[in-house]
């Protein structure tokens, strides 16, 4: 079944990479994407039992495929969304004609190694897909050559990557802790997963944290989330969409596995909870103070994705079935909302040719459809009822009060400011100004990604299918959490 | 044949010396010494895993040789070399927050802290005391590149600390557990990877302003225009 994705990418590599127009590459890169979600989702749909590839390096189970799923998806609206958006930068003279074909190489390879990282069953192969994807997106982020997407593409690069070099020695830890406790030295999930219980907890606890900091920085968890706003606003905003939604999820994808190895081991689960739950909280706390003083749009919507993964790790860190099962639903909710904001934000910056609060005015006006997207993604973020965050959010509070009140309160509060941000800038941009700009006519390529979301963000709010559900709960059994 | 003692004061002398280079790496200000004195802790590197391999004729070390040789004692060094040329910076003098005298005190402070932290955590395992100590050297050197990436302003000399803060990780594993090779190729690819990259952007970022004459040029024609239109 891997074999599939991984025919599919290279396919799509390779043509892409062919002499073509722009319109071609684009439908063949829509073509990929949509492959890829169909069969992720397939595998979703049906269940199947982990399969291997490749002396077992490589596997698929339920989160993997989950996962793919979601970048799937997600890489498909930001494709069809690139149609009218690359036309829009190569008229302002942003995007350099030549760069289109680097930009759909680039965007074909770095869903190849999202889709490689989601299914290594070897840590080894994880930390070096996802540095990949660093690369890669960092490519992506500099296809607009202004001098400040080089800065932020070096500072991504270089962040992430000395964190990552931390991992590496802790993952070296965990090689040699394998190799001296049982003779045979391996990184495979399956196995550490059997072996993890009898590991000595100190050396455990050293190699755990390390390969924390480098999955923190790529998931952008404060102190190392310095790179993220940075990274995602100078970014083209179908780019920022798939980083802030597929790109930071390998990092998080990346600490669900490893805490899940802690968890037969009770003195090195107590410390990975308390450290997940300590970084989760101050980063939700830095994000929010961050984002009251924003006046970039999409600074503002990358500073939410550092508080939503600051919600994830806080999750992950209580440790408990339901706080995780929630995490799990959070981590693709998290991704289409923010996808649907980054998209509206694109539709913006082609009204206006610009992210700034001050230059944004009158938006129901020019851009209604805009307006909505970004309410709506606000809204949801800051768990209105009826909306997909909502029944998420109550349930890690409540999970995160049988733990501690105080910190309950606390996180509470945050969200509160969190929430304020949000309505202090939308009502700045939504008001109207005095001089009424020209209304910009949106291509249908770029309406319909953000319609085509909206629609699922609004179903995620309202239904909640039993089958999803299922799926959460198989994805649960699989990480060796028992329901 | 060769006895074991003599092995153990060749890997402690190697391991002397691997520290003196990073110590080079933290004070000197001429790019091309820096280049210099990373492909000579990278050939001590390989030396060090030659000793190893002679102890304990795992031929995973081999591989470690021959990839760090052909990579980090040739190809690395001669790429950010042209790099160099091409954007011709012959000095990098700029300290931020640290300077050089103060790194190499924190340097050593480093070594001693992490001895006494960690080996005592090391010494879980069944691993000898010469094993430890490189591995100490190891980390500490990960952490004295860390301080070359966040002391220095040009981004050539990040990379040099990026790539010195791998060689620890390298020396590290090759104490503790040689890693196999498929994995250990896959890391030089991405180590490539990342150099290139950030080489060829930093040739970017400093270059001078017609690097971005394309988009300038573009910004300014749309000012134009909208100038036109009020």
């Amino acid at each position: 079944m891997i074999s599939y994705f991984i025919l599919a990418s290279l396919a799509a590599i390779f043509l892409v990479s062919l002499p073509r127009s722009n319109l071609i590459m684009n439908v063949i890169t829509q073509l990929h994407t949509l492959i890829i979600a169909l069969l992720a989702g397939y595998l979703l749909y049906t269940d199947t039992a982990t399969a291997y590839l490749w002396d077992s390096n490589l596997f698929i189970d339920s989160l993997s495929a989950y996962m793919i799923f979601i970048s799937g998806i997600i890489f498909w609206l930001a494709t069809v969304f690139a149609k009218g958006y690359n036309e829009s930068l190569i008229n302002t003279g942003e995007l350099n004609p030549k760069n289109v074909r680097f930009f759909y190489i680039a965007f074909n390879g770095l869903l190849l190694s999202l889709i490689l990282a989601f299914s290594s069953n070897n840590l080894a192969l994880l930390w070096i897909f996802a540095e990949l994807t660093t690369i890669l997106s960092a490519l992506l982020i500099v296809v607009l050559n202004a001098k400040e997407n080089i800065i932020a593409a070096m500072k991504y690069i270089f962040i992430t990557s000395i964190a990552m070099v931390f991992s590496f020695i802790g993952m070296i830890l965990l090689f040699s802790l394998t190799k001296y406790g049982y003779g045979e030295a391996t990184l495979r999930w399956d196995l550490l997963m059997q072996y993890a219980e009898d590991f000595p907890p100190e050396l455990f606890i050293v190699s755990f944290v390390l390969l924390f900091i480098g999955f923190a920085a790529k998931s952008g968890l404060v102190p190392f989330h310095i790179w993220l706003p940075a990274a995602h606003s100078k970014a083209p905003s179908n780019v920022s969409a798939i980083l802030s939604s597929s790109v930071i999820s390998v990092g998080i994808y990346a600490i669900i596995r490893l805490f899940s190895l802690t968890r037969p081991n009770p003195e090195t689960h107590d410390f990975a909870s308390a450290l997940l739950i300590a970084f989760g909280i101050i980063t939700i706390g830095i994000a929010a103070f961050s984002m009251v003083t924003r006046t970039n749009l999409k600074k503002l919507i990358a500073f939410s994705s550092v508080e939503g993964m600051g919600l994830l790790v806080l999750a992950i860190g209580l440790g408990t079935e339901t706080a995780l099962f929630w995490a799990l639903f959070l981590l693709g909710a998290h991704g289409l909302v923010k996808a649907l904001m980054f998209l509206s934000a694109g539709i913006i910056h082609w009204q206006y040719h610009s992210d700034r609060a001050d230059s944004i005015h009158s938006l129901f006006l020019l851009q209604p459809l805009a307006a909505v997207g970004l309410i709506m993604g606000g809204l949801a973020i800051i768990g209105t009822p009826f909306l997909p965050f909502f029944v998420p959010k109550i349930m890690i509070l409540s999970q995160l009060g049988l733990r501690s009140i105080p910190l309950l309160f606390l996180v509470v509060l945050l969200f509160a400011i969190v929430a304020s941000a949000f309505v202090i800038f939308l009502l700045r941009i939504i008001s109207p100004g005095d001089d009424l700009p020209a209304k910009r006519k949106i291509p249908f390529s770029m309406r319909l990604p953000v319609v085509i979301l909206f629609v699922i963000v609004l179903l995620l709010g309202l239904f909640f299918p039993d089958k999803i559900s299922e799926i959460m709960q198989h994805m649960l059994e699989q990480l060796g959490w028992s329901m | 044949m060769i006895s074991d003692s003599l092995l153990e004061g060749a890997l402690k002398a190697l391991l002397v010396l691997i520290v003196i280079s990073a110590l080079l790496l933290l004070t000197r200000k001429n790019v091309l010494s820096l280049f210099r004195s990373y492909a000579l802790q990278s050939l001590l590197l390989a030396f060090i895993a030659v000793v190893l391999y002679v102890q304990e004729r795992k031929i995973e070390l081999l591989f470690t040789v021959v990839l760090t040789v052909i990579s980090k004692v040739i190809l690395i060094p001669f790429f950010l070399g042209r790099v160099q040329q091409k954007i011709s910076i012959k000095r990098d003098a700029e300290f931020r927050y640290i300077k050089p005298v103060a790194a190499v005190i924190l340097s050593t402070a480093i070594i001693v802290i992490i001895y006494a932290v960690f080996a005592p955590l090391l010494r879980i395992l069944p691993v000898t005391e010469i094993f430890i100590l490189g591995s100490v050297i190891g980390i500490s050197m990960t952490f004295m590149g860390l301080i070359v990436c966040y002391s220095r302003k040009r981004v050539i000399t990040k990379v040099i600390g990026y790539l010195t803060m791998e060689n620890g990780v390298v020396l590290f594993g090759i104490f503790l557990i040689e890693l196999p090779f498929l994995i250990e190729m896959f890391v030089i690819m991405d180590i490539l990877m990342v150099v290139m990259i950030t080489a060829i952007m930093s040739f970017g970022m400093n270059a001078s302003v017609e690097e971005f004459h394309v988009h300038l040029k573009s910004l300014r024609q749309w000012f134009k225009e909208e100038d036109a239109s009020k």
